[in-house]
């Protein structure tokens, strides 16, 4: 028998659970090693330390604290739901807040039928960059070429007022409405439209404010209304409005969705055909499958009060339809905004837009989509312009024809507008002469930007050294 | 004795109908040896004081699972048991430091009237130290087995009911704990074969 075994029997040893042949060995090897012996010796000392060590008294306020312990469990569990209900509650907000996911309701037929424009991917480094992140751009074509010079802005002035936005206020400056004279374009006149905020609106937040763009001084068209539907409620007050909105769907459905990264504050879900859709936007990422875009918008850090807009366009008989999305917080308010092409060739197309607004200069973003129909090398359609410096510089340098973005409206099938929901336009001022050309790459250059064209893309990214440096006209690409 | 099963029978109907004034009774009956389950498992009394509370409310709160005809006591230990072993476990990120295991009133007590020598029952008290020591680094199960067998005197089969182990782990819970007792007291194996 080996000395590790016998040391390992010492328990059953000692509580008699060997069998006689086994005990005998094992007393055997114990009385001829010394070294076991020991061992034995050491491990009885122990048990009988072991039964030396006395029970200790329990306390004497053991029963009292059972008992106070089982009196506070019975108030526990109104606490308990105290406990978690507030954050339960902030739980379910945050992933509220987070996701929202906002539908548009199935295309147009004339949207379906639409040639497949050339895809436009636009790039904006400086996106993303401002408060909320969660600026997000598109690129959607859907006018046929054929109808790309022939932009006209007659229609405006006669659209039907839609009625009050339950809480947003459209003030439009009233204005006759210019009767046609064919053959004679009215001269251009200001016109001042603005939006401002309803004042103690009840209910929901309000939607965003539309970007009201409105030109003057146009050639009178043959009244092209688009009545709403019935079942969609007019919600904008315009006078001669320069644009028809109507009340989009019925409420936007808004689903929340487990998410998959931490840092996607929010995702919107665009259910309509975008098999045309292009979309391109820093800090973001999009998918168009299925008809389905899904835009999923990052930052690095968690977005409260989260406001997302959403502005693009599309050409439906005669009319541009722009959608604008807005997700504010967790909700998601959709309108449709109908602004109605031009004709081409109209004064209006040589409006100058000036645009403008009190938070101008952080985020606003403003996109013009200056075309040059039937030439392929024609600059891209968008161009994003966040404005830093003075107010009149802001203005400056988010100059614009209205030409440009109407024109836009026709390049590529679309006109693509993002901005913030509260980026107004304040006034239209007319030009007194046609703006140079190529006007965009200009202003672009002015604020530091260049227009790259890489295989049929073109892209808008930042002149290197040019973004903080004095605006000043420099050389475009095109 | 058999009065006695009765009686506890009797308390814990009683518990389970919700009276918790029996329910003191029987925390009254069995707080001593839940309480020195907990302390020899943890060697610190605050720490035990915690863990009898928690077996006892718990056991409350689940004693209405409780079946007749089982013994209450290896119930009661069974819940004990782990109440102890999560509350070990729960602690064990904040370990105490060693000198909290050291119990500096444990060694100041007032000598028992029937020591016949002072000395004598100062060696006694750290021996006893030293074993509490020694118990409280032994590892869990190993240390669980041992005081319920050696110091609660609980058979084989009862400490595989509570532990929900074999009678065989059991035994070889016990060996192994035996063994590396030794070898943790192995320093000072001179002072305990003086007692």
């Amino acid at each position: 028998m080996r000395c590790d075994n016998v040391i390992e029997l010492f328990s059953r040893y000692r509580e008699a659970d060997l069998d006689p042949a086994a005990r005998g060995e094992l007393e055997a090897h114990l009385a001829a090693c010394d070294r076991c012996r020991e061992e034995f010796a050491s491990l009885d000392a122990i048990c009988a330390t072991l039964r030396e060590l006395r029970p200790e008294p329990a306390p004497a306020g053991l029963a009292r604290a059972v008992r106070a312990r089982l009196d506070a469990r019975r108030e526990r569990p109104r606490a308990v739901l105290m406990r978690w209900a507030v954050p339960a509650a902030a739980a379910a907000l945050l992933v509220a807040a987070a996701f929202g996911v906002m539908r548009l309701t199935p295309p147009r037929e004339a949207a379906r039928r639409a040639p497949m424009p050339a895809r436009v991917p636009v790039s904006a480094p400086h996106l993303g960059r401002e408060a909320d992140r969660a600026t997000i751009r598109e690129l959607e074509s859907v006018a046929p070429p054929a109808e790309q010079e022939r932009m006209d802005t007659a229609a405006l002035d006669e659209l039907p007022a839609p009625s009050a936005v339950p809480s947003a206020k459209l003030k439009v400056e009233p204005e006759a409405t210019p009767k046609r004279e064919p053959g004679r374009t009215p001269p251009a006149r200001a016109v001042t439209p603005s939006i401002e905020r309803g004042a103690g609106a009840a209910g929901p937040p309000p939607p965003p404010a539309p970007l009201a763009v409105r030109p003057s001084g146009v050639a009178a068209e043959p009244k092209r209304k688009v009545a709403p539907s019935a079942e969609a409620p007019k919600t904008g007050e315009v006078g001669a409005g320069a644009f028809y909105e109507r009340a989009a769907r019925p409420a936007a459905p808004t689903e929340e969705a487990a998410g998959t990264r931490a840092h996607v504050a929010d995702q919107m879900t665009l259910s309509r055909d975008l098999s045309l859709l292009e979309v391109s936007a820093e800090a973001s990422e999009t998918q168009v499958a299925d008809g389905r875009l899904t835009l999923q918008l990052k930052t690095d850090r968690t977005v409260e009060n989260a406001r997302v807009s959403l502005r693009f366009a599309e050409t439906d008989e005669g009319e541009t339809v722009l959608w604008e999305g807005t997700l504010e917080k967790s909700k998601v308010n959709m309108r449709e905004v109908h602004v109605p092409r031009p004709r081409p060739g109209s004064a209006g197309a040589q409006q100058q837009v000036v645009v403008s607004g009190p938070r101008l200069d952080s985020r606003a973003y403003y996109v013009f989509a200056p075309s040059a129909p039937g030439r392929a090398a024609a600059p891209p359609a968008t161009v994003g312009a966040r404005v830093r410096g003075k107010p009149e510089n802001k203005r400056a340098a988010l100059s614009g024809t209205w030409n440009d973005v109407l024109q836009a409206a026709a390049f590529e099938n679309g006109v693509y507008i993002l901005a913030p929901a509260d980026f107004p336009v304040r006034e239209q001022v007319p030009v007194a002469a046609p703006p140079p050309k190529p006007t965009l790459p200009h202003a672009l250059n002015r604020i530091g930007y260049g227009v790259r064209q890489q295989k049929g893309a073109w892209t808008i990214e930042p002149v290197p050294g040019r973004e903080s440096a004095p605006r000043r006209a420099g050389r475009s690409r095109r | 004795m058999q009065d006695t099963l009765a009686a506890e029978a009797l308390l814990v109907e009683r518990c389970q109908q919700g009276d918790t004034a029996a329910f003191d009774q029987l925390v009254e009956q069995h707080g001593q040896w839940v309480y020195n389950l907990a302390y020899r498992m943890t060697g610190d009394r605050e720490e035990a004081h915690d863990i009898a509370q928690e077996a006892f409310v718990r056991a409350f709160g689940a004693i209405k699972k409780f079946r007749r005809g089982s013994s209450f006591s290896t119930w009661l230990y069974r819940v004990a048991t782990n109440a102890c072993l999560d509350e070990i476990k729960r602690r064990r990120r904040r370990p105490a430091p060693a000198s909290s295991l050291v119990n500096e009133d444990r060694l100041e007590p007032d000598p028992p009237d029937s020591a016949p020598d002072v000395a004598e029952h100062i060696e006694s008290l750290e021996r006893q130290e030293l074993v509490r020591r020694a118990i409280a680094s032994l590892p869990l199960h190993h240390r669980l087995t041992l005081v319920l067998y050696e110091l609660q005197g609980r058979s084989y089969e009862e400490i595989a009911h509570i532990t929900k182990t074999n009678v065989g782990t059991v035994k070889s819970r016990l060996s192994r704990a035996r063994l590396a007792l030794k070898d943790a007291l192995e320093p000072h194996l001179e002072l305990l074969r003086g007692g």
